[in-house]
């Protein structure tokens, strides 16, 4: 009876692993922060926090630009990233950004000045004019 | 003559203390900001300042037992004052701070930055002064 109870458990007790498909491959855990979509430039944008996000003190952020074919974005880009407080509507320092690879960029030199709400804005430009913007919103 | 020297004498400590960008009046003691770099909107920039005791004349740097933590304020005109990007700052030489990467903005403020600095003894905040930033427009 107690094997029999044993079997029993072990053939309903034990569920699929969340970790492997049907090939037993290991899939990773979601490690994206966020994902954004420039739709003109067909392009997913997803952060990854390098350090912070802190208050006064400097942050970084690793962003990856990801194109409709799912690789990361190959195609020339003018990039820019800028923070905005839209409730005492002002920025801050202007932010570093460093094109590490193709379609990857580290932000440095983020400072949030004060707590509270702030926008993110990723910027595409077509020389001096914004072609197209999305924002990120988070709460310090 | 012996006026004369005294006059001399008063001037110079006058002199002395006039010259005292942070003014900690209860502790007497004076910081000199030197810009070395600066001071920029939108760009990192470098300064030092001296700690001398107020009234002495050789401005001799000031003793190890006390410290100074230095940092941006920014004075806002709707009262929502806040500070700034954080400031690394050194004890380059006995009484001398350095800052090389002070960061100032506006960027849509309406306000004036501060440098403002602790007087800090024995790890505890004794006393605050403030300098005002002007920037070349």
């Amino acid at each position: 009876m107690k094997l029999l109870g044993i079997l029993l458990f072990l053939l309903v007790g034990c569920g699929e692993s969340p970790f492997l498909n049907d090939e037993g491959e290991l899939r990773s855990v979601q490690a994206v922060e966020s994902e954004l979509y420039l739709k003109d430039s067909e392009v997913s944008i997803n952060t990854f926090w390098q350090e912070g996000p802190y208050v006064f003190d400097e942050s970084k952020i690793l962003i990856i630009l990801q194109g409709s074919n799912g690789t990361t974005y190959r195609e020339e880009i003018s990039f820019k990233v800028k923070l905005w407080m839209p409730g005492m509507g002002h920025g801050s320092f202007p932010v570093t950004l460093e094109k590490i690879a193709d379609g990857v960029f580290l932000a440095s030199e983020v400072f949030f000045t004060m707590p509270g709400y702030w926008d993110i804005h990723f910027q595409v430009f077509d020389g001096e004019a914004l072609k197209e913007e999305v924002k990120w919103g988070l709460e310090l | 003559m012996k006026l004369f020297l005294g006059m001399l004498l008063i001037l110079c400590s006058v002199q002395s203390w006039a010259v005292c960008d942070f003014d900690f009046e209860k502790n007497k003691i004076c910081g000199k900001l030197e810009w070395i770099d600066g001071p920029y909107l939108g760009e990192k920039s470098h300064f030092e300042v001296k700690m001398y005791r107020k009234g002495d004349l050789s401005e001799s740097p000031i003793d190890a037992q006390v410290d100074f933590h230095f940092y941006a304020w920014m004075v806002m005109d709707n009262g929502h004052s806040h500070g700034g990007p954080k400031m690394t700052y050194q004890n380059v030489r006995p009484g001398v701070y350095e800052v090389r990467d002070a960061r100032f903005f506006m960027h849509g403020m309406q306000g004036y930055w501060e440098i403002r600095a602790d007087y800090k003894r024995y790890g505890r905040a004794m006393e605050t002064a403030a300098v005002r930033v002007e920037f070349d427009q």
